[in-house]
């Protein structure tokens, strides 16, 4: 696959292709197995154009990583990215997919945190022709905590798919979930969400959150939140509101002298903020977000 | 000199008339107070004069300098200097106070002009502090878990920094203790000028001991029946709106209401005979 030349130039960035891996002397790579197991100062950026790659990002007892990660290409992609954080272990994952508009994307996203360990994901899924995510997380030990703010973008016929299943075997385990989901054109996107905790797994947290924003007439959205609770000491709270822009917010940023589209695009940059922030200061923030806004704007000139 | 013009508006919703050829003008400098009793119509006619779509204009007409706004769009309306303090201010997630407030006054710059940041960012710092919003104001969600009071001194510190010139406040004292009360009538204070008009809508006399009216208009039924000075606030505290009824032989306000009967469901469900 050639690549653009701002992935080629990114010196920095761990590359994955079919053919090649560059920088891949701290790392393991061996039948198609990308594994990072070491800690990092700073944040580490691994750019991912293969057809196929399997990832294993392994976090050490009381280590911490920061891993961006750019999942680029065309056609058929299917990656498996396996994470598994050990006792006391903290991990922060950034994860852009930005693919070509044919892109047909298959993802499988497990994450396994022992004792006392820390995820915290950023997962921003932009404009592939077909998106399938499998998210899975198991927090198997007491005191593991989860936390993950999703913005999945579609435009066009473009559909997406997302499985999301969080169980709780631990307990005082506490398990947050943001989605944030924006429909363009005729676009579909469908959420299946579901929180676990077990028996006897007290003090734990689980909670769903959904946001979904119609802005295309054609555009639909549908969110499944569920929760399967067997203890009796826990928080647990799901929502799900999806909907157009509504009139009273649009009335209220209208009165201050906003036009239509400044109001409309004030509105949609309430939901991508948190990822904005998130990747602001990686290599690739700038262009991914440059790209998004003029999805976007194009989208708002339709 | 600002100059808003109410001339024989009437109004509907759903085909139902709500106000009844309202008449009413505000000039620079003035302070104008409306009271009235619930669902008479006063946030009707603020929504309406800011271009709310969710009405309809039947006759009359809406003058800002002369010149009428009832085709302008909301936005274009608060461009040419109209302000309205919403009674319930919208949440809006993901927007940052600051950011709003800052594409809000960038929206009324002229084509070749440019926001200076830097000297906004003061300005924006110094209005909240004069309200007492706190220092992390401006990276705070716009609306977001504010109080009911935050929200309404959030209004004000809009209405001060965008600057119009005529400002509606809708029951702005309400969900604001008596402190803020008297820091929000006291900063609303300070900006009256010969170049603001002022039209605060209210139920009680609280707001007004502190932001002072020249004129009191009391709405019923859609329509202004009564226009005068301070001394109506003080009668209205004491004694209501009934002997201004009765002076104006106004019928009793009625609240429609239908009825539904609820059948026997409860016989169904229980059997015949069980209570």
């Amino acid at each position: 696959m050639k690549l653009p030349k701002y992935l080629e130039k990114l010196s920095e960035a761990l590359l994955i292709t079919d053919e090649v891996v560059f920088n891949r002397s701290r790392h393991d790579f061996e039948s198609g197995v990308f594994t990072i197991s070491e800690t990092f100062d700073g944040t580490t950026s691994v750019v991912c154009a293969a057809k196929s790659a399997k990832l294993k990002i392994k976090v050490e007892t009381a280590q911490s990583t920061e891993l961006a990660l750019f999942i680029y290409g065309f056609g058929r992609i299917e990656l498996d990215i396996e994470v598994e954080l050990e006792m006391n272990a903290n991990a922060k994952l950034i994860i852009t997919s930005l693919t070509g508009k044919d892109a047909k994307l298959k993802i499988l996203k497990t994450q396994k945190l022992s004792l006392g360990a820390n995820l915290d994901v950023h997962l921003g899924l932009f404009f592939a022709k077909k998106l399938e995510l499998l998210d899975r997380v198991s927090l198997e030990r007491d005191n593991a905590s989860f936390i993950q703010n999703l913005l999945n973008i579609t435009a066009h016929k473009d559909s997406s798919f997302v499985r999301q299943s969080v169980e709780h075997f631990g307990v005082n385990t506490i398990s947050n979930l943001d989605n944030n989901l924006i429909a363009l054109g005729a676009s579909s996107i469908a959420f299946d969400v579901s929180g676990h905790i077990a028996k006897g797994k007290h003090g734990s947290e689980c909670v769903q959150k959904n946001r979904g924003l119609l802005l295309g007439e054609m555009s639909m959205i549908k969110v499944d939140p569920k929760l399967l609770i067997d203890e009796y000491d826990v928080v647990a709270e799901h929502g799900a509101a999806i909907g157009q822009i509504n009139d009273d917010e649009l009335f209220y940023l209208l009165s201050r002298g906003l036009s239509l589209a400044q109001a409309r695009r004030l509105i949609v940059s309430g939901y991508l903020s948190s990822y904005y922030d998130a990747i602001a200061l990686l290599p690739l923030g700038e262009m991914i977000k440059n790209r998004i806004e003029k999805i976007l704007e194009g989208a708002d000139s339709q | 000199m600002a100059r808003l013009e109410i001339r024989n508006l009437v109004v509907s919703v759903e085909g139902k008339i709500i106000l009844n050829g309202i008449n009413l003008n505000v000039d620079g400098g003035e302070t104008h107070a409306i009271m009235g009793p619930n669902g008479t119509g006063k946030s009707t006619l603020a929504a309406i004069v800011m271009g709310h779509p969710k009405y309809k204009i039947e006759s009359g007409d809406i003058l800002l300098n002369g010149e009428s706004i009832i085709n302008s769009t909301v936005d274009e309306r608060s461009r040419k200097g109209l302000f309205l303090a919403m009674q319930n201010p919208v949440e809006v997630p993901g927007v940052t106070t600051f950011d709003f407030v800052k594409t809000a006054v960038s929206a009324r710059l002229e084509k070749d002009q440019r926001l200076r940041v830097g000297k906004f960012i003061f300005q924006f710092e110094d209005a909240a502090k004069a309200l007492k919003m706190g220092s992390n104001l401006s990276e705070r969600y716009l609306n977001q878990g504010f109080s009911g009071g935050e929200k309404k001194r959030n209004e004000i510190l809009q209405m001060a920094l965008l600057k119009p010139q005529i400002a509606i406040l809708d029951e702005i004292d309400s969900g604001l203790d008596v402190d803020m009360l008297k820091l929000v009538g006291e900063n609303v204070t300070k900006m009256k000028s010969q170049t603001l008009g002022l039209i605060l809508i209210t139920h009680y006399q609280r707001l007004l001991d502190y932001i002072v009216p020249d004129y009191v208009h009391i709405m019923i039924k859609g329509d202004i029946v009564k226009t005068g000075g301070k001394e109506l606030i003080k009668k209205i505290d004491n004694e209501g709106y009934d002997w201004l009824k009765t002076e104006l032989g106004i019928d009793e306000l009625e609240e429609k209401t239908t009825q539904y009967s609820l059948g026997n469901c409860a016989n169904s469900l229980f059997g015949e005979g069980h209570h």
